[in-house]
C-alpha cells in the first residue's frame, strides 16, 4: 500500500476510531514525522487511541489492507524507533497517559503506556514507593517507549534497567489480539518469559497497552559526592575499586573535554582537573550512611580530591555538573551521534584511550561522559551535519569505535536500542544465524510485517 | 528589521532545535492539551515549514497562538532555543489584521484608554455581572467566560494628583505605572508611592508614559510597540538623573529591560539612549531588599500563612525570585508553592484568545495553591492577581486573598506600624 492507496481506506479508520482523533491533514502529519533523532518521515495519518479496544482494531485494518502500523510514545528516542520510514500510521499513545493503580500491599503499578516517566515516580512516592528506573529523559519520555528500547537510566548500576520492573504486560499483538504476559506475582516461572522478549522489542513484535511495574519501598538517604582526577585515565582507574565498597546507586564518569565544556558553559572552573566521578548513593540510612563513611576513609586514604555535599542545594550543584554536559557540547558542536556503547567495567579504560586515539586519527573532537559504574559510556564524536566531510569523519570514527567494543565483547547499545541508526552496527556484534533467528521470531508474531517494518534488522 | 531578517532570525533559531523533546513537560499548554502541536518542539518544527511555504498562514497563526510567552522551555532545551522569540517573532510575520493594529495603537493614546475606563467603570452594570469581588461578562460569547475585577472609576494619576508633592523630596525614583495598575489596580501604585514616602523617597510618574508594547507585539503588531517604545525611552530619559525606574509589573518590567535592547535598531533609536532606558529598570521588590533594605526595618515575623506565584516574566524574564520571598519571609509566614515558576495561564490576550487552555492552566495552579493551606496568595505583576483572583473564584471556595505583594507589604508597614 502507499500514501495514495491509503486515503481510500481512511473512512475505515473513522470507523473504528472517533474522526476527531484520526488526523490527516498535513501539518499534524508533519508534527509527528520526526523524534530525538531529529530525522523525518510524513506518516500517512496519526491516530490517538483511547482504549486497547481501539489498537486492536486498528491493527486488525492494518493486517487487512496491509499498511504500516508504528507505535509512538513522547517521540524522544535517540534511535529513529518511532519514525515511519515505511509510511503508515503512527499510534501516539499521548491520550492514554493514566496511572490504573498503585498498589500498596503486591507494591507495583499499573499504567497505560503514555504515562511519563516522571510522572510515575512523583506518584508513586507519594505513597512511600519507588520506580529505580530514571532514563536522563524521565521527564519526558513515557513509560511505553522505556518499556519498548529497555531504557537505562543513571541509577541502572544498582537498581538495574526497565526490564527489571516489568513484572506483566498487555500486548495488542500485530494480527489484533490481546495477550496479557508475566503476572503480578513475585516469582513466577510459567512458560517462556514473554514479557523479556517484548521489553525491548522496540515495537516490532506487538504494541504494549497496559504496563505492570514492580516497585520497591522508597529510599530514605542519600549522599553524594564529585571526585576529580589529574586525567581520565586516573578516574577510571578507580572505578572498580569505588564500587567495591558496595554498589553506590550513580557512578558517572566525566572526562576533561566535557568538563572544559562545563567550565565555559556554567562559568566555573575546575583547576588542574581532567577527569571527574559523580558518585551517589540513596537507601536506607544506615546502608548508605555506612557506605559513606567508608567511601570517605578510603578518599582520603588515597589522596583523591572530593567535594561531598552535605545540604540538598549542594547535591544539586553536583548534580548540576552532570547535567549540564550535555547543552556545553551543544554550544561548541551542535550535533553528535548519541553513542551508547557498553564493556565490561574492567575494559573501560581500553574503551575511553581507544576513542581518543580514534578522535586524533579522524582530525574530529571528542567528548567521553556517562554511566562508568554500569561500563555505559557516551563516547561522543562532535560535529557540525551541515559541515558533510566532518560529519563523515564523525562517523567513520563510530564505526571504528564499535568494532573495538565488539572486540571487547561489549555491546553496540546499552539503553537507547537500534531502531534505523544501529542496524549496520547490529551486524557487526551478531552472526548471521543470531540475526537470522531474531527475524524468523519476528516473523512468527508479525507474519505479515507490518507493525514497525525496517527496525532493528 | 523587515519580513526577510525576522524570517531569517526565526529560522536561525529553529535550526537549533535537535527535537529531543525536553521542553514539552516544561510548557503549559503542552501539559493542559497534551498534544505535539502544543509542545514548543511542535511549533518549531511547523514554523520551519511556514518559512519554507508549506502551509496557510491560518493554521500556523492557530499554532502560534498557542503560547503563553512565558518562557519556560528554554529552561530545559539542551541548546537554549529561544522558542519565545521564535512564536513573537512569528506573529508579527503572520499579523495582517490592520483593523487589530489601530486597535493596538490606541494604547498608546493615554487620553482615549482613561476616557474608555471612565466610560466602561460607569456603565459596567450594563456588560458586566457581579459575582463576588469580581464580574463576568454578561452575554458569553461561546466558550468564552471570563471574570475580571471591577474597574474603578478613577485610573492612578486621578489618584496620583491627590497625593503630596513628590519633587520635595530629597531622594527620588520614577515609576513606569503599566496599563493594569493605571486602570484596573490603581490603589497598587498608590500603596508603592505610600510605602516609599514613608521611607523618605519620591516617587515621579511621568504623566505622559504610555503602555510598554506588549500587548501589540505579543499579539504581532511591530508598529505600535515601537510607538510605545520610542515614547516611553524619550519620556523616562528627560529625567536622566534619577537613578531607577521602578516597575510593579513583572511583563512590563520585561519587556523594558529586555524587549526594547532587541528592537533598538529598527526603532532608530542609539543603543546608549536604550542603555540609559534599560539599565535604570528595576523590579520594586529588589529595590525593597537591595536598596532601601527594607526586610531590616520591619517589626519581625507575621502569622500569615503566605504562599507566592513567580510570575513568568519576573522570574525567567527579570530573574526576580529571592527578593519577594525574602520579603514575605520577614513579614508573615512563607510557604512555597509547588511549580511556583509555572505560568499562571494569563499571558495577556491568550488568556482571551485561548480561554479554556488558559483556564486548564489556571486550574492546575490553583490546586497547588490549595495543597500550601495558604491565606494569602501574593504575585509581583498585575497580569497574574487578575488571573489569579478569577482562579481562586473559579477553583477554590473564594478564601485565599490573591493580592500583589505590594499591596500586602503596604497592609503590613503602614496599616500596623500606623
Amino acid at each position: 500500500m502507499n500514501a495514495v492507496e491509503f486515503q481510500k481506506i481512511v473512512k475505515n479508520i473513522t470507523s473504528v476510531i472517533s474522526p476527531d482523533r484520526v488526523k490527516i491533514e498535513s501539518p499534524y502529519l508533519h508534527l509527528y514525522s520526526y523524534d530525538a533523532t531529529n530525522l523525518e518521515y510524513i506518516p500517512w495519518a496519526v491516530v490517538f487511541p483511547e482504549s486497547t479496544e481501539e489498537v486492536s482494531s486498528l491493527v486488525k485494518l492494518a493486517n487487512k489492507y496491509n499498511f504500516p502500523i508504528i507505535p509512538r510514545g513522547a517521540g524522544s528516542g535517540m534511535s529513529g524507533g518511532a519514525l515511519a520510514i515505511h509510511g503508515g500510521i503512527i499510534i501516539s499513545f499521548e491520550k492514554m497517559n493514566k496511572i490504573l493503580e498503585i498498589n500498596t500491599i503486591n507494591h507495583y503499578a499499573i499504567v497505560q503506556p503514555g504515562v511519563i516517566t516522571s510522572v510515575l515516580h512523583r506518584e508513586v512516592e507519594k505513597y512511600n514507593l519507588f520506580y529505580p528506573p530514571d532514563p536522563a529523559s524521565r521527564n519526558f519520555s513515557s513509560i511505553g517507549g522505556n518499556v519498548a528500547e529497555n531504557a537505562g537510566g543513571l541509577r541502572a548500576v544498582k537498581y538495574g534497567v526497565t526490564r527489571d520492573y516489568v513484572m506483566a504486560l498487555e500486548v495488542v499483538l500485530p494480527s489484533g489480539e490481546v495477550i496479557r504476559t508475566g503476572s503480578k506475582t513475585i516469582k513466577d516461572v510459567a512458560g517462556y518469559d514473554l514479557t523479556r522478549l517484548i521489553v525491548g522489542s522496540e515495537g516490532t513484535l506487538g504494541i504494549v497497552t497496559e504496563i505492570t511495574l514492580k516497585l520497591i519501598p522508597r529510599p530514605d538517604s542519600n549522599y553524594t559526592f564529585f571526585l576529580t582526577f589529574s586525567s581520565p585515565e586516573e578516574a577510571i582507574y578507580y572505578v572498580p575499586y569505588l564500587l567495591a565498597k558496595g554498589l553506590p546507586s550513580t557512578l558517572e564518569f566525566i572526562d576533561g573535554y566535557s568538563l572544559r565544556a562545563v567550565e565555559k558553559y556554567l562559568s566555573i572552573s575546575f583547576n588542574n582537573v581532567d577527569g571527574a566521578i559523580l558518585l551517589e548513593n540513596i537507601g536506607n540510612k544506615g546502608e548508605v550512611e555506612t557506605w559513606a563513611e567508608e567511601i570517605e576513609t578510603y578518599l582520603i586514604n588515597n589522596n583523591i580530591t572530593y567535594r561531598k555535599a552535605t545540604t540538598a542545594k549542594e547535591r544539586e550543584s553536583l548534580w548540576q555538573i552532570r547535567r549540564s554536559i550535555s547543552a556545553s557540547l551543544s554550544q561548541i558542536k551542535p550535533n553528535r551521534f548519541n553513542e551508547d556503547v557498553v564493556v565490561k567495567r574492567s575494559d573501560l579504560t581500553k574503551l575511553i584511550s581507544e576513542s581518543y586515539k580514534i578522535a586524533e586519527k579522524y582530525n574530529i573532537l571528542v567528548a567521553d561522559f556517562g554511566h562508568a559504574g554500569d561500563g555505559n559510556i557516551h563516547i561522543n564524536y562532535l560535529h557540525n551535519r551541515k559541515d558533510e566531510n566532518e560529519r563523515r569523519r564523525a562517523w567513520r570514527a563510530t564505526e571504528e569505535l564499535v568494532e573495538e567494543v565488539i572486540k571487547l565483547g561489549g555491546t553496540v547499545s546499552g539503553e537507547h536500542g537500534i531502531g534505523i541508526m544501529k542496524k549496520e552496527l547490529l551486524k557487526k556484534q551478531f552472526s548471521e544465524i543470531e540475526i537470522e533467528l531474531m527475524k524468523k521470531l519476528k516473523r512468527t508474531f508479525d507474519p505479515n510485517n507490518i507493525l514497525n517494518p525496517g527496525k532493528i534488522f | 528589521m523587515n519580513k526577510e531578517t525576522i524570517k531569517q532570525l526565526i529560522s536561525d533559531e529553529i535550526e537549533k532545535c535537535v527535537r529531543c523533546g525536553a521542553c514539552r513537560h516544561l510548557c503549559p499548554v503542552f501539559n493542559a492539551e497534551n498534544t505535539e502541536e502544543s509542545s514548543p518542539r511542535g511549533k518549531n518544527s511547523l514554523l520551519l515549514h511556514l518559512l519554507e511555504g508549506d502551509y496557510k498562514s491560518s493554521e500556523i497563526k492557530t499554532i502560534l497562538n498557542s503560547c503563553t510567552l512565558c518562557e519556560a522551555c528554554i529552561q530545559g532545551c539542551p541548546n537554549k532555543v529561544h522558542t519565545y522569540r521564535i512564536v513573537l517573532y512569528g506573529r508579527i510575520l503572520s499579523a495582517e489584521n490592520k483593523l487589530e493594529e489601530t486597535a493596538f495603537s490606541l494604547f498608546n493614546q493615554n487620553d482615549l484608554l482613561a476616557l474608555g475606563q471612565k466610560t466602561l467603570s460607569r456603565f459596567q452594570k450594563l456588560f458586566f455581572q457581579r459575582e463576588g469581588d469580581l464580574q463576568s461578562l454578561r452575554w458569553r460569547m461561546g466558550n468564552l467566560n471570563k471574570y475580571i475585577s471591577k474597574i474603578p472609576d478613577k485610573n492612578f494619576f486621578d489618584l496620583y494628583q491627590e497625593l503630596p508633592d513628590q519633587t520635595s523630596y530629597n531622594k527620588k525614583v520614577l515609576f513606569f505605572v503599566g496599563c493594569l495598575i493605571r486602570y484596573l489596580y490603581p490603589e497598587t501604585g498608590i500603596h508603592l508611592v505610600e510605602i516609599l514616602n514613608k521611607f523618605g523617597w519620591g516617587v515621579i510618574v511621568p504623566e505622559e508614559q504610555v503602555c510598554c508594547g506588549l500587548p501589540a507585539i505579543s499579539n504581532g503588531y511591530l508598529e505600535p510597540f515601537l510607538q510605545s517604545m520610542k515614547k516611553n525611552i524619550g519620556i523616562f530619559n528627560n529625567y536622566n538623573k534619577i537613578q531607577y525606574i521602578l516597575s510593579a509589573c513583572g511583563s512590563c518590567g520585561n519587556t523594558l529591560q529586555n524587549l526594547y535592547p532587541e528592537f533598538n535598531e529598527i526603532a532608530a533609536i542609539s543603543e546608549e539612549e536604550t542603555r540609559l532606558f534599560t539599565h535604570r529598570i528595576m523590579d520594586v521588590s529588589y529595590f525593597f531588599t537591595n536598596i532601601l533594605k527594607l526586610d531590616t526595618i520591619t517589626n519581625g515575623t507575621g502569622k500569615e500563612k503566605v504562599t507566592y506565584h513567580d510570575s513568568c516574566h519576573l522570574a525567567r524574564g527579570m530573574k526576580i525570585t529571592e527578593a519577594p520571598r525574602s520579603l514575605i519571609r520577614k513579614n508573615a509566614t512563607f510557604i512555597e508553592l509547588p511549580e511556583s515558576d509555572v505560568c499562571c495561564g494569563f499571558g495577556g490576550s491568550f488568556s482571551v484568545k485561548e480561554a479554556e487552555v488558559s483556564h486548564n492552566i489556571l486550574k492546575r495552579k490553583i490546586e497547588n495553591v490549595k495543597s500550601t493551606e495558604a491565606e494569602y496568595l501574593l504575585a509581583g505583576c498585575p497580569g497574574c492577581v487578575l488571573q489569579l483572583k478569577e482562579g481562586t473564584y473559579l477553583y477554590s471556595n473564594g478564601e485565599i486573598k490573591v493580592k500583589h505583594l505590594i499591596d500586602f507589604l503596604y497592609e503590613k508597614l503602614i496599616l500596623t506600624s500606623g
